[in-house]
């Protein structure tokens, strides 16, 4: 069969550039299914994928359909599953947080209960020190007698390691 | 050219006849087309109920059901390209089991829902690719005004059969808008399925200048191609 000649038919068009012709070309090469996988031009691209959308409109795949739908439902009920698990060890972990938050802090409100070190006060009764005669000896001076109460109370406070006796 | 389509399309589900969407006075609406009953409705609602109480069956009955319309005839119509159809296909049945709980039942079905996720992510690919024509204007704009067609507990194929009606009619109407040399080449490569060789004698030009109309028919078709 003889070939028609390669003159462009002025009712298809302005006569095509070689950029346009090339780009014909690589659309042709394309809708070739083999080639579907070849990095395109984005205009390229784009007019081919209008070809597919014209190609699944009229002449769907029924094996192709059946395939992506059953690999898509897998992954969504898988989805749920991690989600379903994921929702109950989230709730786990935070009743465990809680549970421990609320242990240790019951344990530490009794513990505090027996050694609660109550500052001891630093005044002292006026009779202790002051309603004392005034001797001539070193330990009559009301201020010495005061800083030895002062010194014996925090010491026995610290050496019992706990509250100050009443 | 619309004798080529429907016979395209009643080769390829030779089960269900195709109803002329020009012919609607003889055919009724399409909506009508669809099958729906009290008992199938009950069931969609006890599955959905039943998927969100946790029960994985339930999920997987309800979303095998729908999802092959939803592919079929809604998502791979308008992508085209097989590989991104599925990552949307995926995409909206992950969205799907995420948002589950939130989907409250208003007598329509899940489909509807489901649906408008899809329509949603492709309009968000579609927008991705930068490839913002009149076709994603139009395809967002339908997005927005679309009346869900179904009713709950319809039959899958029939819902396949009225969306890929749906489908059929956007290809027309686009189609209708092409010179007829141009949808000629459409038609015998893409339609037809020929091989270039046939397809260029046919029109009696050359093979190279039969990829050249082929390729500024597509052109102009994706100007032309709104989605719904």
């Amino acid at each position: 069969m003889s070939q028609p000649p390669d003159d462009w038919n002025p009712e298809d068009g302005p006569p095509p550039t070689a950029d346009e012709r090339e780009d014909a070309r690589t659309l042709a090469d394309a809708l070739v299914s083999s080639a579907h996988t070849r990095a395109l031009d984005p205009d390229v691209e784009a007019v081919r994928d209008v070809a597919l959308r014209v190609r699944e409109t009229a002449h769907p795949d029924p094996d192709h359909v059946r395939g992506a739908v059953h690999t898509a439902v897998d992954d969504a009920v898988r989805q749920a599953g991690q989600r379903k698990w994921r929702t109950r060890w989230t709730l786990v972990a935070v009743s465990a947080a809680a549970a421990t938050a609320l242990g240790v802090g019951g344990a530490q409100y009794a513990w505090r209960g027996d050694v609660t070190v109550h500052r001891p006060s630093i005044s002292r009764p006026g009779s202790d020190a002051f309603d004392q005669p005034v001797g001539t000896n070193p330990g009559s001076d009301p201020i010495a007698r005061l800083t030895d109460t002062r010194m014996r109370s925090y010491r026995d406070v610290f050496l019992r390691g706990g509250r100050r006796a009443p | 050219m619309r004798s080529s389509l429907v016979l395209a399309v009643a080769l390829t589900f030779p089960a269900f006849p195709v109803i002329p969407l020009w012919e609607p006075a003889k055919y009724g609406p399409a909506r009508h087309a669809v099958v729906t009953g009290d008992a199938a409705s009950a069931e969609e609602r006890a599955l959905i109920e039943a998927a969100q109480q946790g029960d994985h069956d339930a999920l997987r009955s309800l979303l095998e059901r729908l999802s092959r319309p939803l592919y079929a005839a809604v998502i791979l119509p308008r992508i085209g390209n097989r590989v991104d159809a599925e990552d949307v296909l995926r995409d909206t049945l992950s969205r799907a089991v995420e948002k589950l709980n939130t989907f409250r039942w208003t007598g329509v079905g899940f489909y509807p829902w489901l649906r408008q996720i899809a329509m949603r992510l492709i309009i968000d690919r579609a927008r991705s690719k930068a490839r913002r024509t009149r076709a994603e204007d139009e395809m967002e704009r339908q997005a927005g005004v679309l009346q869900p067609l179904h009713h709950a507990g319809a039959l899958e194929m029939l819902i396949e059969q009225q969306e890929r009606s749906v489908a059929l009619r956007m290809l027309e109407e686009a189609m209708d808008t092409l010179s007829d040399r141009y949808r000629q080449a459409v038609e015998l490569r893409l339609l037809q399925e020929r091989p270039r060789e046939e397809c260029a004698t046919e029109m009696g030009v050359t093979v190279n200048n039969f990829d050249v109309i082929l390729h500024r028919a597509l052109a102009a078709l994706r100007k032309a191609y709104g989605v719904r």
